[in-house]
């Protein structure tokens, strides 16, 4: 797999769209595993440094889904 | 073996749901999100509590502000984007905004009107509530302590901030100050401020008193009392805040000109009208003039006491600091004033911005200016001449005033030593810190004059570069503006005889033009390590451009003959200019692509032009161990040639024959029109010329049928 900004081999694969970096395009964003309840309190695990393209929008907000609760 | 059993929650409804066909009336689920998440789909609706006020302006430059009150947030707009506010109304949909006003003002630019709707949204402005679990995430990863945060805030930005700066002005409001908005008041206090005046222009002609460096004990409390001067300046602009019924979003202290000063956030102001914003600007000067002028009038009926010498010093400071900040030059105080009484709000970054960027080139072509240009002009001009006689004043009374103080508190004993550390840290810290920045700032600024000097050197071989490329028979007749752009970017590299351009194997990062001297293009068997001189570039060949096209290793190591200068394009330079440009069919290849391709013995006897063909026609490949090359079988539609690894020939599941470095196969179903009688797949990494049926029957052909290649048959098999 190629990297998705300059077509160099990638060392690995975005996170959050899984598109190819390379070392030089390589980023990192926390990345949330799972999110559970400890009381009244919302908790998350979380990989602080998952890889990112850059070039996808993880949304920072989240996105309502009405259709679930039908 | 168990049954699979449903999946539960929230994931089994999903399940579910994605399974669900879609319908007319009830979109499938992946449709609904995808609409949720076009930023055209939205429907913004701006909170009902959001307030909107225009400004118009005497010049037409008129603008909007727009408040967030449960945040304290400000945003100022433009006109058009004012009028776009009424439509919030979560009726319409971002699409169908842009299309209105489309319609309306003839206007067409949907990314304006996503980015406005954007910010609104994460400004907390609309309905819709914005929660950025990005940024709560990393908050919960880095969580710090409220000290720990002022603290490095406070090292960062040589501020400290207090939210909760609110309560403290309103107390004060409420406990008497409101007295000042009352005329009974206001009035007296003005004339205490002016009658101070006049008494300190009297005590000064009078030559009673002179500027002399202060006792140690005096020096600190003058530096107690400057604190106490600008707290109560800012705590006059926060009153004038409360007292026209705006906000006081925080407070806080800072290093302002070396100075240590309180200020308070006073961006709820900006909703005031302009002649309230006029009076909360003049509301800290004033407070401070009074402050003179009780001292004032104290040292004028007083002279003979203790304290009128302190108090003549700190009249002259607040004074100093009452001119500084009335001066429009600066931005402060006077500058806001004026800027309302003029009504251009950005007369300052406006004038900045001309002397930066439009007065040397209206200098230098000698262009007349415009009434409002040398306005603007004069008015930069004085701003920084005043900025820089600022400072000097600042150091100058600093060091008449306070200078005896370091002297004293280093020659106290340890105490005094300490204590001065401690001063100096907290003071001169953070102007050494601005210092070291205001350092990098000039060094960038310096490196970047240096580059731009040096580019204007080397213009002569740029130009060279660029039509030395334009020459090159891939790249004919490219545009002019792509030479310029090209000319810019490319690179001179010097070599030394033997020296390495690049090796055999290296990954492609650029293509080359030889300017001056020769180069060799060396190749090098992996096996035995002999090289051989496949051809030699000199000035105006090019190489490298067909790595960059193809992904593909170096062929070939390329090495310098001579002392030799070399024009380099690199890899996203070639992307971006010249890979589109470079018309493949008529792309006369490098001499070390035709080298390799003569190097196999198949087309070892055809001319440059045919090799040429034949590279029109076909491609390499790089083949890995076990994958197969052809099925036995299958139609024939392409020659092969080895260039280095090993196949193996398979007949029926029987190894037939092994060929290597040199063979060829595929020929005798192209040749005969047959199936291929035998499968070939790689025994090691194989990298061979895959020639097309076209290609095979336009050049190579002819080869076997006149006898200067044999065919497969009489060598051993048919495949």
């Amino acid at each position: 797999m190629d990297c998705w900004h300059c077509r160099r081999t990638a060392v690995g694969a975005c996170r959050f769209c899984g598109r190819g970096i390379c070392e030089d395009h390589v980023e990192t964003q926390p990345y949330v595993l799972e999110l559970y309840k400890a009381g009244d309190v919302t908790r998350a695990l979380v990989v602080e440094d998952a890889l990112y393209c850059g070039a996808c929008t993880p949304r920072p907000d989240p996105v309502d889904l009405p259709e679930l609760d039908e | 073996m168990s049954a699979v059993e449903p999946l539960g929650g929230v994931w089994g409804i999903l399940a579910d749901k994605v399974e669900a066909e879609p319908t007319e009336d009830r979109p499938g689920l992946w449709d609904a999100l995808a609409t949720r998440v076009d930023p055209a789909e939205f429907r913004p609706q701006l909170a009902s509590d959001v307030e909107v006020k225009v400004f118009k302006l005497r010049w037409g430059n008129d603008y909007a502000m727009v408040a967030n009150p449960r945040d304290l947030v400000h945003y100022r707009l433009e006109p058009w984007e004012a009028d776009l506010l009424p439509v919030l109304d979560g009726t319409r949909t971002v699409g169908e905004i842009v299309v209105e006003r489309l319609q309306e003002s003839g206007d067409l630019d949907p990314s304006a009107v996503t980015e406005l709707v954007q910010a609104l949204y994460e400004g907390g402005f609309l309905q819709t509530n914005y929660r950025n679990v990005t940024a709560a995430v990393k908050h919960a990863l880095d969580p710090v302590s409220g000290a720990r945060r002022h603290a490095r805030q406070f090292v960062k930005e040589l501020s400290v901030e207090w939210t909760g700066a609110e309560r403290l002005v309103r107390w004060f409001y409420r406990h008497g100050l409101k007295w000042f908005f009352v005329p009974a008041v206001g009035i007296p206090a003005f004339g205490i401020a002016i009658a101070g005046f006049v008494a300190f222009v009297a005590v000064q002609l009078s030559g009673r008193f002179e500027l002399s460096a202060s006792a140690a004990v005096d020096a600190l409390v003058l530096i107690a009392l400057d604190y106490v001067l600008t707290f109560v300046h800012e705590l006059a602009h926060a009153l004038v805040l409360v007292h026209y019924g705006r906000r006081v979003k925080s407070a806080g202290f800072m290093i302002y000109f070396g100075s240590p000063a309180f200020f308070v956030e006073s961006s709820d102001g900006l909703m005031l009208e302009r002649r309230q914003r006029i009076v909360q600007g003049a509301g800290g000067p004033y407070a401070e003039m009074i402050l003179a002028g009780l001292a004032s009038l104290w040292i004028w009926v007083f002279p003979e006491s203790a304290a009128s010498s302190l108090l003549y010093k700190w009249a002259l400071l607040n004074y100093l600091v009452i001119f500084l900040n009335l001066v429009p030059l600066l931005e402060l105080d006077g500058y806001f004033i004026l800027s309302d009484l003029i009504q251009v709000p950005d007369l300052r970054p406006r004038s900045l911005g001309f002397i930066q960027h439009d007065l040397w080139h209206k200098l230098r072509v000698r262009e007349r200016f415009t009434k409002q240009e040398a306005g603007l002009a004069l008015y930069g001009i004085l701003g920084v001449a005043f900025t820089i006689l600022s400072f000097y004043t600042a150091a100058f009374f600093w060091h008449a005033i306070f200078g005896s103080l370091i002297a004293d508190l280093w020659g106290g004993g340890p105490g005094g030593r300490v204590f001065l550390v401690v001063l100096v840290v907290f003071i001169g810290g953070p102007v050494m810190r601005g210092g070291i920045n205001l350092g990098r700032t000039l060094l960038r600024r310096g490196r970047s004059v240096y580059r731009r000097i040096r580019f204007r050197f080397e213009t002569k071989w740029r130009v060279e570069a660029a039509q030395l490329i334009d020459a090159l028979p891939a790249f004919e007749d490219l545009p002019e503006d792509l030479l310029s752009d090209l000319a810019g970017r490319v690179r001179l590299r010097s070599l030394h005889p033997g020296q390495p351009v690049f090796r055999q194997g290296d990954r492609a990062d650029a293509f080359f033009v030889v300017r001056r001297g020769t180069v060799q293009v060396v190749e090098e068997d992996p096996q035995t390590a002999d090289t051989s001189v496949l051809r030699t570039l000199s000035r105006g060949e090019s190489f490298g451009e067909l790595g960059l096209l193809e992904h593909a290793p170096r062929a070939a190591t390329v090495r310098a003959a001579t002392e030799t200068e070399l024009f380099e394009v690199d890899e996203s330079t070639f992307d971006y200019l010249l890979a589109d440009t470079i018309r493949a069919p008529d792309f006369a290849p490098t001499l070390q692509a035709v080298a390799e391709l003569q190097s196999l013995s198949a087309f070892a006897g055809l001319e440059s032009r045919e090799l040429s063909d034949i590279l029109a026609h076909g491609r390499w490949i790089n083949v890995s161990p076990g994958e197969a090359i052809v099925e036995q079988g299958e139609v024939g539609d392409a020659f092969y040639a080895i260039r280095s690894g090993q196949v193996d020939v398979i007949r029926d599941e029987e190894l037939v024959r092994t060929l290597g470095p040199g063979d060829y196969f595929g020929e005798v179903a192209l040749l005969k029109d047959v199936p291929r009688t035998a499968a070939v797949a790689a025994r090691t990494p194989v990298r061979a010329f895959r020639l097309d049926r076209e290609g095979f029957d336009r050049v190579v052909a002819g080869a076997f049928r006149g006898g200067t290649l044999r065919p497969a048959a009489e060598r051993t098999s048919q495949h």
